[in-house]
């Protein structure tokens, strides 16, 4: 929109916006419509008027009029489009595909790393975590935030929060929400203010941790939309969580969201918060379980504070607060890099593949102008001895480069919308702020942009052609003319390794990442995921309070689940392996002393009987759980092949006891092993890890029963196929329990491999377009140099060379242009390869099988361009040839 | 009676966009910017309405002084101010007169008009 003069372009642009907004709305072919209505009104604005004054003599600059005058030189390349259609074609699809990648590539850029945070001042905004010996990033305890707060001369103010989903009933059906339980200050430090409404207040928070008092909550705006209706009524209104009656106070702005929603609870981000009040007289260092996130005094630097907290942690060890052999420390890290610092390398990398993709279209562009203007040499000669310029004729290379651009363009329009229906589609959890993916005013400027600098790019070969361009060479015949004949081939030559080259890098990069996602893939995950359909619940806690009320719901759906056909086992457990992450818990191993200042510890899973079986855990040694363990039976516990050989030396805990929480609990006697399973991640490192039964957490640990979980069901069948019949089998035990995020094992694993996934098949797709459209040039370039050698050719037929010496011949110069591609490709990768290296996993930068396999597959698909036109010249018949002279 | 040096005014002769631009501009009151005129004559017209032929034509009119403009702030997340246009008498007096001239010329023409359509 540039283009536009500038005195009324913002209210122009403004009514465009207004309407662009309501077609959207409407999903009313927004996009196209914007586009058309902006270039007809930019060329209105400008060359109209323009145009005009020149029909008033006297009225307009001469920069206006040599703008105007390109018209003519416009019709002129609009006749020559039609005139050769196919070659048209296959410009324009091939700008179409660079340039609508290029901009569908910079909309996800630029909604997920580009736009700022929704925070206020997002560079004062801190993270804070802590790390020690069995965590690298984990949360804080509540002694530790007062500390910081009261020690860290570097924090303004710290802000402390957690999630958890909640049962929600007073609005509709019961449903499960994921609720964030704030500091009272978070709002504050975050830098969000309410749309409508207010946000707590400090006495709030305090008041609502005394039992009795009502509680209160903020909403988020979808949450106000789609539950409360949207009216500013549903402030005061009354709703429930957990059976507790709770007060809506506020609505938040449409982007506000808690940090870790864009993380941490991706699948289920918080929808509504509450307040939370750290009691100084009750905090402790026990229980790491909140996150942090400060706002920096004025003038202080995230170096500052972390090395406050360096110091602050050190000091902690030393007065015994933590064990030393913990090695506790805590560290703050920016809030951009918290959120986007994982996407960033493999947005980087996608947009570098996505620019060589570019490249690679504006040179096969390019070298299609060239072969263009080679059959319009005559047209030219006449031009120039008629009296045009060179300038003319580089203008009408612009103006032909300018069209073809802009209808590339256009094609482009639908590769974006065709993109963002495919990220839409993917699950795009993995992806923070993947969801605020919009093609919006920016997408539509940088698509302009795009196509504008493809245009340069495109006409500039064929324009220095142009300029180079002799009256006297092109009067001559074509066959005479070989120094020109050579320098154009050259030229071309050139275009074509140069996408060779780039298709080479693209290559290599997508065979690293697929051997990635390749290896990742082949990681044991320690359970079976074929097969399996999971489905979280909640009970309400207030009316599913002792452990007795837990077992009977849990055995009346688990037993109702394991009579339907088809099902061969069920279960529940606290923690789905790859959708939650799990954390450690201190274990006293009956045997074991620790090391001075540590313990034993593990992290820990509760399962149902049926539950592990259903996963397809392996059992190493002993037994699982059975309906034999209950409350009232002797507590046991089952341990993971890395807690029984970090606890028991000899390996063997079986019969062996443990204590888990306080020192007065019960000891639970190991009664099996169970094989490894990687549950915070697929390559995250497995821990140790114990398992308890449903039953006796409540005994075993002193801990109230647990009241939220995930059922697992094994069967026989498509595991979507007893969706339904869970659903069923859950409302008629209690109606009351909402059943959430129903889904196969399969697509838990998938999306937790979502980002190598999504990289990989985006690499893969450029590398597979660079291929083509790299083909297409060789392709095109070896038909016209079989073309030039028509003679040649005709002469060694003539004397007695046979058609394997002529495919030869063609193969040869084919694949000598395919080697330089090759060579200066390996070279760019090979560059390139410092910016994949944090991508990859199980594969060196310098893994032999890629680095062969891609050169051997580019050459073969070279070779492949080749046989067309070595057939081609196999065939020219040696009379004909050698007549055409 | 008119003295003899008083102007006669004439309203101003419309071309047929003129005209339903200014036809537009009544009828939104004060809601009438390029973008909801450019809607209301696409509505009516049934026809495809260029943004731009609607602000040159405003841009013209002004300049005529058949109509006038105001800068209103934006409601939009963009920001934008939007121009808001309102009629002159002059402007007024012309639409009249080319509406008056309309419904004189199709006086007892409407059979003949709706069976052709």
């Amino acid at each position: 929109m540039a283009v536009l003069p500038s005195h009324d372009r913002e209210f122009l642009i403004g009514d465009l916006d207004d309407e662009f907004a309501a077609r959207r709305g409407r999903g009313d072919g927004a996009l196209l419509w914007y586009l058309a209505q902006g270039a007809h009104a930019a060329w209105m604005r400008r060359f109209a008027t323009t145009l005009a004054d020149e029909r008033n003599p006297g009225s307009g600059g001469p920069m206006l009029t040599s703008i105007a005058s390109i018209t003519p030189d416009l019709r002129s390349a609009l006749r020559g489009f039609r005139r050769q259609p196919g070659i048209t074609a296959a410009i324009v699809l091939s700008l179409g595909l660079g340039i609508g990648t290029a901009s569908a590539m910079f909309s996800v850029v630029r909604a997920v790393l580009l736009a700022p945070l929704p925070y206020r001042a997002p560079d004062q905004l801190v993270m804070v975590w802590s790390k020690w010996a069995a965590f690298e990033h984990t949360t804080l305890a509540t002694k530790d935030v007062i500390d910081f707060q009261a020690d860290c001369r570097s924090i303004d103010k710290i802000a402390m929060w957690t999630t958890l989903h909640v049962t929600l009933t007073g609005v509709g059906d019961a449903a499960r929400v994921t609720t964030g339980v704030v500091s009272a200050n978070t709002f504050d430090v975050l830098g969000a203010s309410p749309l409508y409404g207010r946000v707590f207040t400090p006495e709030e928070a305090i008041a609502s941790s005394q039992a009795g008092r009502p509680m209160v909550a903020v909403v988020s705006y979808a949450f106000w939309h789609s539950m409360l209706g949207g009216d500013v009524s549903a402030i005061g209104r009354q709703m429930a969580i957990n059976g507790q009656p709770v007060v809506v106070l506020g609505v938040m702005p449409t982007h506000f969201r808690l940090p870790t929603d864009f993380k941490e609870d991706a699948a289920e981000p918080t929808v509504m918060w509450t307040p939370y009040y750290n009691d100084p007289s009750t905090a402790d260092r026990n229980n790491h379980r909140y996150y942090g996130a400060a706002r920096l005094a004025h003038g202080n630097t995230v170096q500052q504070l972390n090395h406050e907290l360096a110091t602050l942690t050190a000091e902690w060890t030393r007065t015994g607060l933590y064990p030393a052999g913990m090695h506790f420390t805590a560290f703050a890290q920016p809030i951009d890099d918290d959120v986007l610092g994982a996407v960033r390398p493999s947005m980087r990398v996608l947009g570098g593949a996505v620019t060589f993709l570019l490249l690679i279209a504006c040179a096969n562009a390019a070298a299609l102008l060239v072969a263009r203007a080679e059959a319009r040499r005559r047209e030219w000669t006449t031009h120039v001895a008629l009296g045009a310029g060179r300038w003319r004729l580089l203008r009408l290379q612009l103006a032909e480069g300018v069209l073809l651009a802009l209808a590339g363009g256009a094609l482009g329009v639908s590769v974006v919308l065709g993109a963002k229906h495919a990220l839409d589609a993917i699950s795009s959890t993995a992806i923070p702020r993947a969801s605020d993916v919009a093609i919006d005013w920016r997408v539509v400027l940088f698509m302009f942009g795009v196509s504008a600098m493809s245009a340069v790019l495109c006409s500039l070969a064929p324009a220095l052609h142009a300029i180079r361009f002799s009256v006297v060479d092109g009067l001559k015949d074509g066959n005479a003319n070989v120094s020109a004949g050579r320098s154009r081939l050259r030229l071309r030559a050139l275009l074509v390794v140069t996408q060779l080259s780039l298709g080479m890098a693209l290559l290599a990069g997508a065979g690293l990442m697929a051997r990635t996602l390749w290896s990742m893939r082949r990681i044991d995950l320690g359970f079976q995921p074929s097969g399996v359909l999971t489905a979280r619940v909640t009970l309400p806690a207030t009316r599913y309070q002792t452990q007795d009320q837990v077992d009977a719901y849990a055995d009346a759906v688990l037993t109702r689940l394991r009579g339907l056909p088809g099902v061969i086992s069920a279960g529940m457990v606290r923690s789905l392996p790859l959708a939650s992450s799990i954390g450690d818990w201190t274990a006293r191993v009956e045997g074991y002393t620790p090391p001075p200042g540590d313990s034993a510890k593990g992290d820990w899973q509760v399962a149902t009987p049926g539950a592990l079986e259903a996963l397809g855990e392996r059992l190493v040694r002993g037994r699982l759980f059975s309906e034999a363990d209950t409350a009232t039976s002797m507590p046991v516990a089952l341990v993971n092949e890395t807690m029984a050989r970090a606890y028991w030396p000899d390996g063997n805990p079986i019969g062996r006891r443990v204590q888990f929480g306080n020192d007065t609990a019960p000891w639970a006697t190991v009664v099996g092993i169970v094989g490894d399973v990687r549950h915070n991640g697929v390559t995250a490192p497995v821990k140790t890890k114990f398992y308890l039964p449903w039953t006796q957490f409540a005994v075993a640990t002193g801990a109230s029963p647990r009241t939220d979980g995930t059922i697992v069901l094994r069967g026989d069948r498509e595991p979507l196929n007893f969706a339904a019949p869970l659903r069923s089998a859950a409302a008629a035990v209690d109606p009351n329990v909402p059943v959430a995020a129903i889904r196969p094992m399969t697509e838990v694993v998938d999306t937790a491999l979502t980002a190598p996934r999504l990289t990989s098949a985006l690499m893969a797709a450029f590398a597979v377009v660079a291929l083509l459209l790299s083909a297409i040039g060789l392709f095109g370039l070896l038909v016209y140099l079989v073309a030039q050698r028509t003679q040649e050719i005709g002469v060694r037929m003539a004397i007695g060379a046979g058609t394997p010496h002529i495919v030869r011949l063609v193969l040869v110069e084919g694949l000598r242009i395919a080697t330089t591609g090759v060579v200066i490709g390996l070279a760019l990768a090979a560059a390139g390869t410092k910016a994949v290296s944090s991508l990859l996993y199980g594969v060196a930068p310098w893994d032999p099988m890629t680095w062969l396999v891609a050169p051997a597959v580019l050459v073969v698909i070279a070779a492949l361009a080749c046989v067309v036109p070595a057939v081609r010249a196999a065939a020219i018949d040696p009379l004909r040839a050698l007549r055409q002279t | 009676m008119y003295s003899s040096n008083s102007t006669v005014i004439m309203p101003a002769h419309l071309g047929e966009f003129e005209q339903l631009v200014l036809l537009a501009v009544l009828k939104l009151d004060d809601q009438a910017t390029g973008g909801a005129i450019r809607s209301a004559i696409a509505d009516g017209s049934q026809r495809v309405v260029w943004i731009g032929a609607v602000h040159t034509t405003l841009e013209r009119l002004e300049m005529k002084g058949l109509i006038r403009s105001g800068v209103v702030p934006s409601a939009a997340p963009s920001g934008r101010r939007r121009k808001v246009y309102a009629l002159q008498p002059a402007g007024r007096a012309a639409i009249a007169h080319a509406y008056l001239t309309w419904v004189r010329m199709t006086r007892g023409l409407k059979p003949k008009l709706e069976s052709s359509s």
